[in-house]
């Protein structure tokens, strides 16, 4: 049987030009694979460190108000991966790079009124309700003669007449 | 100036205190205490003049299972309210005798008089979290545990530790009622990122031996934004319990048996927890509401999975939010049945494995501790098994080339 073996992978390694040092060193790799496989296994099946709660499965969740956008960006072409780089839908515990959560802790009606209760008495004192007397006198108060006579001519920056 | 009507405080919490005085728990026909929960129903039976009754399942009675897509802001029942004290012991007269006995409601919520005998009980919320608005009764016997712990240590026996195999006794399980909370949750989540849809799959020959398969695909920007309403999620509210590491302990063994049938759950009364033990909860909603949040997140991104599926080189979500509009918290006692072992690790420390039954479907699951030195052992051998058959391959086929 031994010698059968022998013959399958001479046959094997001969087949294509090259490919017999890899597989040579493939048959070299496989027994340490091997080994690896059979501890994981066991280990697991003891341990079972990897189970867990599977709420996003079990737990009764009714979607709706659906809105969808699909909009066509551009065409890629020669991909040598089957699948989209980062692919990340079907792998619901893995946060995506910007998550937010948000959080009502009090009913809607009640925030917003509360949120406007702050904004108004995060508001400084209107200068309206300054003392008047602490403003300069207005131009306007001033006796007319005391302003500068009117210059009929253009300003010096008016644009030049076309 | 005429006056404005009051506006109706919004309902946060849901009122399930019993305003019962702590003491006797008694039979409603004949009073006497010695009450307890028949067979493995709902159903709570006199030990004296027989007489039963039913606890009231708290879906109809507070309506928890209705009105999701309703909720507004945070609502919880009172025994879900923040922990205000720290005193797990509580002081309660006898109403038989007039003695005073104390209950250590860090483990239990009910003790016996130890002079006129009769039971004394926790019979309303108390601040410090130990009782819960809810409890699911065990439904899976002692008997039947036994034999499901044994089952499954039984076929794990090879690569556990000597010492585990020697000392492993399935009598040796206890029942308990361990603390969580139930959510309900009113959310919106809004997903965006970028999908693929395979064109055109072709392979080209790249070498004189080599070929090369390339894929095409349109790309698209994804965007999808729903309503979700999730009812009944369970999270841990002990402490000790949700800290899942699996270098330091084995508490998602713990995890692994939920769900349960909360909609099953009766309000809580002493007299259902009979000879079981219980934890007492630590945790309040503000420390386990991150972690709830991010299982809606997962949720979320589940249930919008069978939308996406014409993407079929998949979509890499880039952006996720979730607005949690309202959310209703309810406390409960679950029931589990526990092996524990304590391993002394080479550096010192504990780790304590679990075996666990899910009291209500019998559900098990459970860490077994390993003899890692037969388990490398065995591994070696079968590699080496493997190499006295790979490896004169291997030879012939390097010398073939």
């Amino acid at each position: 049987m031994h010698m059968d073996l022998q013959i399958m992978a001479t046959t094997l390694a001969t087949s294509g030009d090259g490919g017999s040092a890899f597989f040579g060193i493939i048959l070299f790799a496989v027994p340490f694979i091997v080994g690896w496989f059979t501890y994981t296994t066991f280990y697991r099946r003891y341990r079972n460190q990897d189970k867990r709660y599977l709420f996003e499965h079990t737990t009764a969740a009714q979607r709706s108000n659906l809105n969808r956008g699909d909009t066509f960006v551009r065409e890629k072409k020669r991909q040598r991966s089957s699948t989209i780089d980062g692919r990340n839908d079907d792998e619901p515990l893995t946060r995506a790079a910007h998550s937010r959560v948000r959080e009502a802790l009090e009913p809607r009606k009640t925030q917003e009124e509360r949120l406007a209760q702050e904004a108004r008495e995060a508001q400084p004192p209107r200068d309206a309700q300054a003392p008047r007397d602490a403003q300069d006198p207005r131009d306007a108060e001033q006796p007319r003669d005391a302003q500068p006579p009117r210059d009929a001519e253009d300003p010096p920056h008016a644009p030049p007449p076309v | 100036m005429p006056e404005q009507p009051e506006q109706p405080e919004p309902v946060r919490e849901i009122d399930t205190t019993t305003g019962r005085a702590h003491g006797h728990d008694d039979c409603p026909q004949c009073g006497s205490t010695e009450v307890s929960r028949k067979g493995n129903t709902l159903s709570l039976i006199c030990g004296f003049c027989r007489y039963e009754w039913v606890g009231s399942r708290l879906e109809d009675t507070h309506g928890l299972g209705e009105g999701i897509g309703a909720l507004d802001g945070r609502t919880y029942l009172s025994g879900a309210a923040d922990i205000t004290s720290a005193d797990d012991l509580v002081t309660i007269k006898c109403q038989g005798c007039g003695s005073e006995v104390v209950v250590d409601t860090a483990r239990a919520l009910e003790a016996r008089c130890h002079w006129c005998r009769s039971i004394l009980s926790i019979n309303d919320k108390i601040p410090n979290g130990a009782v819960p608005d809810g409890i699911l009764p065990f439904h899976i016997t002692k008997q039947d545990a036994m034999a499901r712990i044994g089952q499954f240590a039984g076929k794990r026996k090879f690569f556990a530790l000597k010492k585990f195999r020697s000392e492993f006794k399935a009598e040796n399980i206890m029942g308990v009622y361990m603390p969580y909370m139930t959510v309900d949750g009113n959310v919106t989540a809004t997903l965006h990122g970028a999908g693929e849809v395979l064109t055109r799959k072709y392979t080209v020959q790249t070498g004189k031996n080599s070929r090369t398969t390339y894929y095409d695909a349109n790309v698209y920007d994804v965007a999808r934004q729903f309503d979700l309403h999730v009812d009944d999620l369970i999270v841990e509210s002990s402490a000790a319990r949700s800290n899942i590491d699996n270098r330091a302990n084995t508490n998602n063994i713990i995890n692994s048996i939920l769900p349960y049938d909360v909609k099953n759950m009766v309000g809580f009364d002493s007299n259902y927890m009979g000879d079981f033990s219980a934890e007492k909860r630590d945790l309040n909603i503000d420390d386990v509401a991150r972690r709830a949040h991010a299982q809606f997140l997962g949720m979320a991104r589940e249930s919008i999975r069978d939308d996406i599926r014409p993407y079929d080189r998949g979509v890499s979500w880039t952006h996720e939010e979730l607005e949690v509009h309202g959310s209703r918290w309810a406390s409960v006692f679950l029931p589990v049945w526990l092996y524990s072992y304590a391993e002394k690790q080479g550096d010192g420390s504990m780790m304590v494995h679990y075996i666990a039954v899910n009291g209500r479907n019998g559900n098990v699951m459970g860490s077994v501790p390993v003899n890692k030195g037969r388990l490398f052992a065995v591994s070696a051998l079968v590699a080496a098994a493997t190499a006295a058959v790979a490896w004169p391959l291997g030879i012939a086929a390097l010398a073939a080339g």
